[in-house]
């Protein structure tokens, strides 16, 4: 009787695992998949929309602990590349250019934007034409930037963690 | 009794470790396996899309080459139309593939800066050569140096296409490589990558008709010359003076602003009713309000657009602004988003541009913005005399143009030189459109179509 209720233990044990390591298998297939399409809900329509879309799932990646006026600054970091002759012509072309975003490289441009997040109105007044950068093309975190170049640049100012410069 | 199940119970236990430990083994074989294949396949074709890119920009500066070397004897004004939209195309879809190498800006944003010239150059040739206008012999020139540094710059890339085939060079490892700092970068490509940014380092500064033209970078605010420098205690007093409605409790400085046009003194002000976060900035010459932007998100619509309007006036004129009129305007979220241009008489000049955004709830100014305006206003400007009554420019525009409003304006064009224009508002069909016709050639300068929706409005 013992020896049967340790057997039917084990047994539980194995069933218990087995079910367990299914489940997890099946989470970290479908999580990317369900976390996805969680970042695409709420895209609108109209063609500038979706610019402000893009612009703002790329903000989001990259300055989302910032503040307003941080965010209000990577917007337009990103919108002064577009108007520069030494960048890709499109929102689009910018943010997808090959190491040009942190946040692009790592996949943290998909992270969702959570409901209560400013970045939508931040890249609606980069848009409108608020630059707190002053025409900065590119910016970086003086705590992890390893890249000698970037330093060189001319400093604009600092916002937050971010230094800005051309 | 004891013992004996102690050992059946390790004997068990010993097999089935090892059975488990078997299967362990073979499904991280197996997964690693797969991986390994998966990985393989992506690098692949991630390999085939970088060189499919550089392929299209070596094919691409060799027609660029030519065209311009064709340009160079060139004596017809539709010839020369047809070569230049031909090259502008040509530079744009160069520049596009370039843009999707992952070579970083470093390396090749002189050959990026080379491309978008030659294509905004040839614009501007074929806009001149469509209004027949000659191409002089200076505008000559710049197609000959133009052609040597294509010349070159295909030179460079061709030598980089032969390390590609030898497999010399790989543009997934030289990715991976300056991302990990390793400095293994070190191979034949970037040697040609630098060589050619170091050819370009004697490329002339072209100065022409357009947006990426040379002396934009260089220009100067017309509002700040002359003024003199205040200090950070001033700029921190003239805040207070100017925003003294806001009922500020506290101004913060957040540093300042330098080696751009317009210099300034960055605060951050704390106000007594609400929790807003507000960025103020202050020019360094002449103490201007630069900049104004709040955090705030108005939850609901409590005030009419007009009384907005009115707040956004208002505080114009407490900063001394006057003369400004409303040119557009956007309310999205809660907020009205407005454009004033400065009214010179009864010509609009919209280089002359302020931004107020204004809270739809409480009225209260959440935003401001005039770089424009520092960058270009005069009280009074030296408008040309137009060889054109507004009667006969409106003879010059589609007749099915149904007008609503006619207008006296300056207008920039992409290289911030500034036209003076008659301005015609009205629709065809449905569709709103603006048509400036110039008022001194009585060409048209521009037409535009206004992109309207719930939000946006334009109130000239």
């Amino acid at each position: 009787m013992k020896k049967f209720l340790m057997k039917f233990k084990k047994r539980k044990v194995k069933i218990f695992c087995a079910v367990m390591g299914v489940a997890m298998a099946l989470t970290a297939v479908l999580y990317p998949i369900i976390g996805a399409q969680n970042t695409y809900a709420g895209a609108s329509t109209s063609s500038y929309a979706r610019q402000v879309q893009l612009l703002a799932r790329a903000v989001n990646g990259e300055a989302r602990g910032e503040s307003y006026t941080g965010q209000v600054a990577v917007a337009a970091v990103i919108l002064n590349r577009v108007s520069h002759p030494s960048f890709p012509k499109t929102i689009a072309g910018v943010i997808y250019q090959p190491g040009a975003f942190t946040a692009v490289s790592d996949g943290q441009i998909n992270h969702p934007i959570s409901s209560n997040s400013t970045v939508y109105k931040a890249c609606q007044d980069a848009m409108n034409g608020w630059d707190p950068t002053h025409g900065a093309i590119y910016y970086y975190n003086p705590r992890t930037a390893t890249n000698r170049w970037i330093r060189s640049r001319t400093i604009i100012k600092t916002i937050g963690r971010h230094v800005f410069c051309k | 009794m004891n013992e004996e199940h102690k050992d059946k119970r390790a004997g068990v236990s010993k097999g089935f470790l090892v059975a488990m430990l078997l299967l362990v083994f073979g499904v991280c074989a197996g997964v690693g396996a797969y991986y390994y294949h998966y990985s393989r396949n992506m690098e692949q074709s991630l390999d085939n899309q970088y060189n499919r890119a550089f392929e299209e920009v070596v094919n691409y500066v060799r027609d660029i080459d030519v065209s311009l070397n064709k340009g160079k004897l060139i004596s017809s004004s539709s010839q020369m139309a047809k070569l230049s939209t031909e090259l502008f195309m040509e530079a744009s879809e160069a520049k596009s593939n370039l843009g999707q190498l992952p070579i970083s800006q470093e390396q090749l944003k002189n050959a990026s800066k080379f491309l978008s010239q030659v294509g905004d150059y040839t614009y501007m040739l074929s806009q001149k050569s469509i209004n027949s206008q000659e191409i002089t012999n200076e505008e000559y020139d710049t197609l000959l140096k133009l052609s040597t540094y294509a010349g070159d710059l295909y030179d460079n890339l061709s030598d980089m296409q032969d390390d590609l085939y030898k497999g010399n060079i790989n543009f997934r490892r030289m990715q991976a490589a300056s991302k990990n700092n390793l400095g293994d970068a070190k191979q034949a490509s970037v040697a040609t990558l630098t060589s050619i940014e170091k050819e370009f380092q004697n490329y002339p500064s072209l100065i022409y008709d357009g947006p990426f033209s040379e002396h934009i970078e260089k220009m100067e605010p017309v509002m700040l010359k002359g003024k003199p420098n205040i200090s950070m205690k001033e700029a921190k007093a003239k805040v207070a003076d100017v925003l003294k409605e806001f009922h500020i409790t506290k101004i913060e400085s957040t540093g300042e602003s330098q080696n751009t046009v317009i210099p300034t003194y960055a605060f951050s002000i704390k106000l007594k009713e609400s929790k807003a976060q507000i960025s103020v900035e202050v020019s360094k010459s002449g103490g201007y309000l630069v900049y104004m932007l709040s955090n705030t998100s108005p939850d609901k619509t409590k005030i009419k657009f007009d009384d907005a309007s009115k707040k956004a006036t208002a505080f114009l004129g407490g900063l001394g602004l006057k003369d400004m009129k409303q040119s557009y305007y956007e309310v999205k979220s809660n907020v009205a988003t407005i454009n004033f241009a400065y009214m010179q008489g009864n010509t609009i000049i919209y280089p002359d541009l302020i931004k107020v955004k204004v809270s739809m709830q409480t009225g209260a100014i959440l935003g401001f913005e005039s770089q424009g305006y520092l960058m270009s206003h005069l009280d009074k400007r030296d408008l040309p005399t137009p060889k054109l009554t507004m009667n006969d420019a409106l003879a010059k525009i589609n007749q099915r143009l149904v007008v609503q409003k006619k207008a006296m304006a300056v207008i920039p064009t992409d290289s911030k030189a500034e036209v003076l224009c008659y301005e015609f508002t009205g629709y065809v069909g449905k569709q709103h459109y603006i048509i400036y016709v110039n008022a001194v050639t009585g060409a048209e300068q521009k037409i535009l179509l206004l992109l309207e929706n719930k939000s946006g409005v334009l109130t000239m």
